[in-house]
This record gives C-alpha cells, sequence and structure tokens, in this order.
C-alpha cells in the first residue's frame, strides 16, 4: 500500500475471511476441474467410443402414459457412446473438453488470482480490467465448450444410431453465460469508477 | 484539473507547531482525530491534499489559524 495513503485496512476481517474462503474454493475448484478434464480426455479410450449427449427412448414412457393419459413421454435426455467413431466426433469431442474446462479454469484461476491481490491490499484491483476481461472470456469459453460444441456433437453423432437407440439430438443455449459476462462487465465498470475515486482520495489526510 | 504541480513547495508546519506547544505527534494525532501515520504523513509534507475537518482539528488543537500551519516556498528557477 501506498505509504501516503496509510490508514485503516482497507478490509475488514470478515471480509478477509470471505476473500480467503472465496480463494480456497476457487482453488479446490481448479484442483476438481483440472481432474474431470483428465478423466475426460481419457473416458474414450476407456469406454471405448465417444459419450454423446443425446435424447434416447424412455423404456418407462408407456407406464406413464398410461397413467397421465395426456402426456405423451418418449424421450429422455441422457449419454450414449459412439463406437468406432470418426475423426470429426473425436474432434468435437475433445474441443468441447479443451474449451469448456479451459474456460472453467481460466474463470477459477482469475477468481483466486483476483482474492490474493485483493487480500494483499489491491482493493480496488488495479488490473480489475485484464482481470475482468479473462474472466469475461473465460465464460464464453465454458459456453462454447459446454453448450455450443456438445449440441453440436450430438446433431453430428445422431447418424451413428439407430432410430430406435437416439431420438433426437440435444442442443441446449441458455441464457446464464450471457447474463454472467453483462454482470462482469458492469463490475469491471464499477471496480474503475473505484479505482478512480482512490486515485483521488491518494494523499488525502 | 491543473497541471503537473510541485507538491514539495507546500510545507506543513504541524511538526514545529507541535513542538511549540510540547505535544507528542500521539498526543496530536488523538487530539485531532487522525493516526499518527497520517500526521507523519503531513509533517513531511508527503500528504496530497487536507480535509477542511482535518485542518479545524488541527488549528484547534495547536491554536493557530489555518495559514500558520502551511507555508509555500518560492519556485526554483
Amino acid at each position: 500500500m501506498d505509504e501516503q495513503t496509510s490508514g485503516p485496512e482497507p478490509l475488514t476481517k470478515n471480509e478477509r475471511s470471505t476473500l480467503r474462503v472465496l480463494q480456497a474454493f476457487a482453488i479446490i475448484g481448479v484442483i476438481g476441474a483440472a481432474i474431470v478434464l483428465v478423466f475426460g480426455i481419457v473416458a474414450p479410450f476407456i469406454m471405448g467410443g465417444v459419450p454423446v449427449p443425446v435424447v434416447v427412448a424412455d423404456s418407462s414412457a408407456g407406464a406413464l402414459v398410461d397413467d397421465l393419459p395426456n402426456v405423451t413421454l418418449s424421450g429422455i435426455e441422457g449419454t450414449a457412446l459412439v463406437e468406432g467413431a470418426g475423426w470429426g466426433l473425436y474432434a468435437l469431442f475433445y474441443a468441447s473438453l479443451v474449451i469448456g474446462g479451459g474456460g472453467l479454469l481460466i474463470v477459477l484461476i482469475t477468481v483466486a488470482n483476483m482474492a490474493e491481490r485483493m487480500l494483499r491490499g489491491d482493493t480496488f484491483l488495479s488490473q480489475a480490467k485484464h482481470a475482468f476481461i479473462w474472466a469475461a472470456a473465460g465464460v464464453a469459453a465454458a459456453f462454447v465448450g459446454s453448450e455450443l460444441i456438445p449440441g453440436v456433437l450430438s446433431m453430428a453423432a445422431l447418424g451413428a444410431f439407430d432410430d430406435n437407440a437416439a431420438l433426437g439430438a440435444v442442443a441446449t443455449i441458455s441464457s446464464t453465460s450471457f447474463l454472467l459476462i453483462a454482470a462482469l462487465g458492469a463490475a469491471a465498470i464499477a471496480f474503475r469508477a473505484g479505482q478512480r475515486v482512490k486515485n483521488d482520495a491518494d494523499g488525502l489526510v | 484539473m491543473p497541471g503537473e504541480v510541485n507538491l514539495s513547495r507546500l510545507h506543513c508546519r504541524v511538526g514545529e507547531l507541535a513542538y511549540e506547544q510540547s505535544l507528542t505527534l500521539t498526543q496530536l494525532a488523538d487530539a485531532v482525530g487522525i493516526s499518527v501515520v497520517n500526521l507523519s504523513v503531513l509533517k513531511n509534507d508527503r500528504a496530497k491534499a487536507i480535509r477542511f475537518s482535518t485542518l479545524i482539528a488541527l488549528c484547534d488543537a495547536l491554536g493557530c489559524q489555518p495559514g500558520d500551519l502551511f507555508t509555500l516556498r518560492p519556485l526554483e528557477p
């Protein structure tokens, strides 16, 4: 901290504790995401095929429909294994893993790094702009890797199944990522304003 | 916002005035209600700005006027 602005600690005990907990969660998340990523990479070799999200036939559908005559339930989302898949499916599967997992890792590492810097006294994060850009890029990558590419993978894999095995592709796009990126943008603007106020107050006695 | 201003030209006489009043920095800081660190920043001419509330409290504690607290060194050629 700048000697000229020395005064009361910028963070209270509770805020420091919260940041430490946040940092610990982020580090645990990084380890967990890395493990999941490694397992995902070796999964096709262990399982003997590419796991693909598809709509599969629901064996219990008949019974449900008997009880609920107005409901037509014919399929549920599940994961099917494509054996002897072509390189295209493998490429989509690994792209989904690496881009999605990488995005998640970037977000978690950015959170851990931001918490560390705030604990060291850089309350308004002089480099906040870069941190928020990294976090937004991570969210975007996670969105592409966990929603867009699996949707394409699912559609691309449909041809490999019998009509009875897979009823349709699973492709969902949620608005969560867009909302997160918008929230990160708003937080970045708030941090920049905070940094400006801090600069104005530097050396104020 | 003015351009580059040499703030070291402004000398704060808080140290001299405290000495004249036989006050230690700790006593003065307590009387004014600011930290010793901030008072030291002021005394060593490292402050960039001072709140009116701090200025008034300093004048009250030292029994002086705001003008007594500061002197401006002449511009160097």
